[in-house]
């Protein structure tokens, strides 16, 4: 059969082994919690997490069996009902000061992690019309609405983390589909600014960043002067942003506040997140080049770091396997990265190639953020680890972006 | 394409070098730290703020206690500790498992403290035996400290462990053995008065011997605000006394007729909230929720009883101001009964007052007279009256829970009775305070008060202010029509009250002090009736109103008067007013408990 003989089994490969890496890290994980308590936390995550994977490996396959002409329909479908689902999410009663799960007996399922896939195939879909053009602005304006209401509603949750992922497929996607530099630039230094003035008043105490890279884009401006209307935008944006960013910064409640700085500088947040970085940094280090052995981890036992089968994975990942292990599981998330780029060239349907790139976009970005953070260069951003990381709505995404690329690969000759 | 591949591989390159740099080049830093030094931290709680009285007199404060914590894995190392302590300090057994099962069942694998109040003895004797007990560690912690004899506790409230939910909601702001405010004030301004917990963090070696702080990853506690009421703790304590001679169970509240400020108030029957503050058994917790005067409710903002006769003031000013009698007319010649349709009205006086105007009704308290008014009176005129006084919404005042009073309007008794279901008849019931109208002792305590200030309905309020923080705006609104000479009308009639000799309450009439008041008797169809007493002074120059509710307690005058004329006595006593020179009141603003505000919330010895 045709669908076998052309799927990417690299990919598949991959993705296995992954997976099976994960499970493992997270039985080593409930493994270390007290004796007396083992079988219980083994009885939750562990077991929880093989439910999960049953389910994941369902979605795959579904995925994978319905032809990605469906998926092309269905996609503003899926993008309304994961907006939807959002709003419902922000309306329900607060869990804790955030508000992103709904809650179905054991199960607690994150609309924001789907609402990335929705946001892909949504987008691959208006890119792939052909006439087509990300730099005329009847393609960009209605991609800017649809990164832009989902970005809002998830930053309302709040999840500064999950709200970056969104910038860290939308630039690759439209660079893919012909985006000029000049406008990458202009989506994306208006944020960079906000960082630069944010982290420069309250963390370094240092204007001089900003300035210096206001000066930075207007040489850009001046070199690119033929594009005037998009020069001058440039510079009003930015020079904009640093004039009412500190006036909307003032408005904000100081918990609000603290909250953006300690997620830029998690070592503001010393009983919080910068603790977490310190643990994570002595349990990743101290694995050293050749780790501690499977199930040997001490650090993992000693002090409790509350996402240690979460978001911080990592760090008994690190600990354990040490550098080696580290550098293999990066290969292979490497390998999964370029085969779906490769994917994305093979194929005929622009759609499939649009969405390959926000795929491979979505690992590459899940996985810097991830690892940066445990290794204390990223910010503690509460975004998992794809395959590896403990958690049902990761696992059911992953496994379905999967599926959609094994989908892609073996019907590359389709339209 | 090229492009996409060579930024994802500077962003691996990029995490490669990180983590060579980790696990390669800082290996052995990072192993050392690993294998022999710890960092250990410590929470250190925030101190929660006090609470004031207007003279600045510590009515709250906290006070340093120790307990003995374990850490422990398991149920089993625990019973073994406790079983090796128990030869040396006196411990139940039974009742320490039993604890530390409900501990394990609330908060999971978090250290037990073992003796949450530990005396010198037990400390000591942990502190020694440390190498035989590495687990039990000495731990300081700052427990709430409230007036004894359940003094103001009502207002004041309590604050309780928070409960693993609080937890987890809080995104690390609690941990396990917290406190936070449960009830009254304690909980209204919990966040203002909720100290930010510091840590300190400690490099440990394997051993347990501390190398040094480490000062990049440890942060100082801010305390809490501090409260300052409006409350004269002394009046406060003074008022708990009056009311503490009476068994029954009793609201009042004493409020600054200008601004609202809450002088003192009561809630009888009270609670010691030290026994919460210090973690309250279940059994005693159980008892005290059977209780059949619940001494848990807050009857200050929570109980709702009818006004009765104080609620003529509120009709009085319907009459005035809709002309619905001339009040120096005589309505009635009272004989003890008014006969309305073929029901008997009684008026509370069996042998009747003879002939009454608006101005001898209040005085005397005449019901019959009042019959004849709500035959005379519209459903809607009467609540629009009731409504300006405000029986209809909540006071506003800052606790928690507060409850509105009741207005009936024509629309109110349609829904209940239907349409034309419901006579004229109701509204005899309704001008003597009875029927349907509702309100607590703050409702009336404003009435008293609006009379005072000159028509102004006030924000009763118990915080004048926090420390450190801008004043906090109070609503006042006007009554309307409460003014000229209506308002001088209503006034004379209060004063009278005391003053006239045929008065409800000339009894407790002052020769140095006048007094304007009113009486009222709610009947209550469970059992006595409710004794209503509602007062400001002095008559010329209001200073303070006041309301008082005795429950059961018989006739208004007999048991609610008289106690707010001792309040009144009191509060106004020249020399209490005019203290002699300050050198004869040393230390009055300060307690011992001044010095824990500065105490050492640290501990934590291995």
């Amino acid at each position: 059969m045709r669908l076998t003989r052309d799927v990417d089994w690299v990919i598949a490969i991959c993705c296995g082994i992954l997976t099976l890496v994960g499970l493992s890290i997270v039985f080593s994980v409930s493994h270390s919690i007290g004796e007396e308590h083992a079988e219980w936390l083994r009885g939750t995550y562990f077991s929880r997490q093989l439910l999960w994977l049953g389910m994941g490996m369902f979605v795959m396959l579904v995925a994978f069996l319905i032809p990605f002409r469906v998926y092309e329909t269905l996609a503003f479908a899926a993008y309304a009902v994961c907006l939807i689902l959002l709003i419902v999410v922000l309306a329900l009663p607060a869990r804790g000061e955030t508000q992103r799960w709904f809650v179905i007996g054991p199960l607690a399922i994150q609309p924001s992690e789907f609402t990335k896939v929705a946001v892909i195939l949504a987008w691959a879909r208006v890119l792939a019309s052909h006439r087509s053009n990300p730099n005329r602005p009847r393609t960009l304006i209605p991609i800017l609405i649809m990164f832009l209401v989902p970005f809002a509603l998830v930053l309302r949750q709040p999840d500064l983390g999950t709200a970056m992922v969104f910038v860290g497929i939308l630039l690759p996607v439209l660079y893919w589909r012909g985006f000029r530099g000049l406008h990458i630039l202009f989506l994306l230094s208006p944020l960079v600014s906000s960082v630069l003035i944010i982290y420069g008043e309250n963390v370094t105490h240092n204007p001089w960043p900003f300035g210096i890279f206001i000066v930075l884009i207007l040489i850009v401006a001046y070199l690119r002067r033929q594009f005037l209307v998009e020069s001058i935008s440039l510079v009003v944006a930015n020079v904009g942003i640093g004039l009412f960013l500190p006036v909307f910064w003032g408005h904000l409640k100081p918990y609000q506040q603290r909250r953006v700085t300690n997620f830029l500088d998690p070592d503001s947040d010393k009983l919080g997140a910068g603790w977490q970085v310190i643990q994570s940094k002595i349990a990743i280090g101290s694995g050293g080049f050749g780790g501690k052995g499977y199930l040997e981890g001490t650090q993992k036992a000693l002090d409790y770091l509350p996402a240690k089968h979460t978001d911080f994975i990592f760090s008994v990942l690190g600990e354990e396997l040490g550098f080696v292990g580290a550098l293999a599981i990066l290969f292979l998330f490497g390998v999964l990265i370029v085969r779906t780029l490769m994917v994305a060239q093979k194929t005929k349907s622009e759609f499939a190639a649009t969405a390959c790139v926000g795929i491979a976009a979505y690992f590459a970005f899940q996985i810097f953020v991830n690892i940066g953070m445990t290794a204390g260069i990223a910010p503690v951003a509460g975004i998992p680890l794809p395959f590896i990381s403990y958690g049902g709505s990761s696992m059911l995404v992953s496994f379905f972006l999967i599926g959609l690329l094994l989908n892609f690969s073996a019907r590359w000759s389709e339209y | 394409m090229r492009t996409l591949i060579v930024l994802i591989a500077i962003g691996f390159s990029i995490i490669i070098g990180r983590l060579f740099t980790l696990q390669v080049v800082q290996h052995e830093q990072y192993a050392q730290f690993a294998r022999d030094n710890q960092l250990e931290r410590e929470r250190i709680q925030g101190p929660r703020g006090l609470v004031r009285d207007r003279t600045g007199r510590i009515v709250v404060d906290n006070a340093l206690t120790f307990q003995i914590v374990m850490q422990w894995r398991t149920r089993d190392e625990v019973q073994r500790a406790v079983r090796e302590l128990s030869p040396w300090i006196p411990i139940d057994t039974t009742r320490a498992m039993a604890r530390f099962e409900a501990w394990q069942k609330r908060y999971g694998r978090v250290a037990f403290p073992l003796f949450p109040d530990a005396d010198k003895f037990v400390i000591s004797f942990v502190r020694e035996n440390w190498e035989q007990f590495p687990h039990l560690r000495v731990e300081s912690r700052l427990r709430r400290r409230y007036p004894d004899l359940g003094i103001a506790a009502h207002v004041l409230g309590y604050v309780g462990e928070v409960s693993q939910t609080d937890i987890e909601n809080s995104e690390g702001v609690f941990v396990a053995g917290d406190f936070l405010g449960k009830a009254g004030l304690e909980r209204q301004y919990e966040s203002r008065l909720r100290g930010t917990p510091g840590q300190r963090a400690m490099e440990v070696t394997a051993s347990g011997t501390a190398l040094g702080e480490v000062s990049e990853l440890s942060t100082a506690p801010i305390p809490g605000r501090d409260l300052i009421l409006a409350m004269d703790y002394d009046m406060q304590e003074y008022l708990d006394s009056l009311l503490a001679e009476h068994d029954n169970p009793a609201a009042a509240v004493v409020l600054d007729v200008e601004t609202g400020g809450i002088i003192a108030a009561a809630s009888r029957p009270p609670y010691d909230p030290n026994e919460f503050a210090a973690g309250v058994s279940a059994g005693h917790l159980n008892s005290m929720l059977m209780d059949r005067t619940k001494p848990l409710f807050n009857r200050i903002g929570q109980a709702r009883y009818p006004p009765a006769s104080t609620f003529k003031i509120p009709v009085a000013l319907a009459i005035l101001e809709n002309r619905i009698v001339d009040p120096a007319r005589i309505l009635a010649y009272c004989d003890g009964t008014h006969r309305f349709g073929n029901r008997i009205f009684r008026c509370w006086k069996e042998e009747g007052h003879g002939g009454m105007n608006l101005m001898s009704a209040i005085v005397n308290s005449c019901d019959v007279y009042f019959y004849k008014i709500g035959e005379m009176t519209d459903v809607d005129v009467l609540a629009a009256s009731a409504t300006a006084f405000g029986f209809d919404r909540k006071t506003g005042i800052d606790l928690p829970t507060e409850v509105a009073g009741n207005v009936p309007t024509r629309r109110y008794y349609d829904k209940r009775f239907g349409k034309g279901r419901w006579t004229q008849g109701l509204m005899l019931n309704n001008v003597i305070g009875q029927g349907e109208y509702l309100g607590t002792v703050l409702h009336v305590a404003r009435v008293a008060a609006a009379v005072a200030n000159g028509g102004w309905l006030v924000q009763p309020h118990f915080v004048d202010r926090v420390a450190g923080e801008p004043p906090i705006e109070r609503t006042r609104e006007k009554v309307p029509g409460l003014e000229g000479n209506t308002l001088t009308f209503l006034r004379r009639s209060m004063l009278n009250v005391v003053e006239d000799p045929s008065g409800t309450a000339a009894w407790t009439r002052l020769s140095w002090l006048k007094v304007a008041g009113k009486t009222g008797t709610a009947q209550n169809s469970h059992g006595d009736h409710h004794s209503w007493y509602m007062a400001y002074a002095p008559a010329d120059d209001p200073k303070i109103a006041l309301a008082i509710m005795v429950e059961n307690a018989g006739h208004g005058g007999e048991v609610s008067a008289p106690i707010a004329r001792d309040f009144l006595a009191e509060y106004f006593r020249p020399s209490r007013l005019n203290p002699p020179p300050p050198t004869a009141r040393v230390g009055s603003g300060a307690t011992p408990a001044d010095s824990t505000r500065n105490a050492n919330p640290q501990g934590g010895m291995p």
